[in-house]
């Protein structure tokens, strides 16, 4: 490539990515907080920078998820929330995504998406089959381990995850990404115990992605990711101490989030 | 379910008492805790999940802690190989 078309490439102006970051009780304040870790810091990092619009907390609701991606003409919607076979959810678990109403499908169309979330990957096909350009979540119970606030037991959980968003944001294809970020997780799996193995193989096997042609991307091509990634926090381990086990998962209107502790590791 | 009755005494122990806060009830049909206690036969599990099935959430633990030791640790060698070939 020529150095005059490498300068006009980093012209670009890239669309922006809005985060969905609620905040409200015990998973999604650490999902909160690995969200920003794992998509915000990373895309200011970008060459260019990819521009973002943080829904975090109270600003997690579905008319401000709406107008932000309108307003914005966003390509790539992600962020933590609680989520079923049918919806993905904000701050107090206010829908932002329902696979049942036709005006959300037509909202994802043409763009990508990326969801941390309990089940909701079971909705990939209708919203690709809408033209959403392409899906990745989970199609079961996300798990993750968690002690001390933010990091310790989680930390392997979260970058596993967060590699996928990470790939997109450095050009890479929505295929090479899944790839990246399966990876990620045998990584984590290779290093783990056999309690923490058995969750981080649950969460790897119930990966999905659906997209009208795999090989394309949000900004592929168009970014060069920060030379050196942020580090994710450090780790503090904790043999002994009371672990929490906590899972995305959002069940239906008017139920209540689970959380269980699993004591005495 | 076949492997309910593999399971171990600490995987039961860790099994029900994430899944007595998880789905409460189901602790008592599925499983006795403790180690000796009784274990129901596949079916007995089968007929019990039929007549009052258990959460999303319950479901999911029931295969993580069913798992043996035995077929962790070889997906943990899987994903050991895995990392492997991928840095040659």
């Amino acid at each position: 490539m020529s150095k005059s078309k490498r300068r006009s490439r980093k012209r670009v102006s890239l669309l922006p990515l809005v985060a969905n970051r609620c905040d409200y009780e015990q998973a999604t304040h650490w999902g909160a907080y690995w969200t920003k870790w794992g998509v915000l810091d990373f895309a200011a990092g970008c060459s260019p920078p990819v521009p973002t619009v943080d829904l975090y907390a109270d600003l997690a609701t579905q008319a401000n998820w709406r107008q932000q991606i309108i307003n914005n003409g966003a390509i790539f919607v992600c962020g933590v929330g609680h989520g079923n076979d049918y919806v993905f959810t904000g701050q107090n678990e206010e829908i932002l995504l329902d696979v049942g109403n036709p005006y959300d499908l037509t909202l994802m169309e043409g763009r990508y998406g990326s969801f941390l979330s309990c089940v909701f990957g079971q909705a990939a096909e209708a919203f690709v089959g809408a033209g959403m350009l392409g899906f990745f979540g989970y199609t079961d119970t996300y798990w993750f381990e968690a002690a001390i606030y933010p990091n310790s037991l989680a930390t392997p959980f979260f970058t596993s995850h967060f590699t996928y968003d990470r790939a997109l944001l450095s050009g890479k294809s929505q295929r090479e990404a899944f790839d990246l970020c399966t990876a990620a997780y045998n990584q984590a799996i290779a290093s783990a115990d056999q309690t923490t193995a058995r969750y981080l193989i649950s969460d790897r096997d119930a990966m999905h992605l659906d997209a009208r042609d795999e090989s394309t991307g949000p900004y592929k091509g168009e970014v060069t990711p920060p030379p050196i990634p942020p580090p994710a926090p450090s780790t503090c381990p904790i043999a002994g101490a009371i672990v929490a086990m906590l899972n995305f998962s959002y069940a239906g209107l008017g139920r209540k989030t689970r959380f269980m502790a699993v004591v005495g590791r | 379910m076949e492997s309910l009755l593999g399971m171990r005494d600490c995987a039961i122990a860790n099994f029900t008492r994430a899944l007595s806060l998880n789905v409460g009830d189901m602790r008592r049909k599925l499983l006795h805790a403790g180690p000796g206690g009784k274990v129901y036969t596949p079916e007995q599990v089968l007929a019990e999940m039929k007549a009052d099935p258990p959460t999303r959430e319950g479901l999911s633990l029931l295969k993580i802690w069913c798992m043996s030791d035995e077929q962790v640790q070889k997906e943990i060698e899987k994903a050991r190989l895995a990392v492997t070939a991928s840095r040659q």
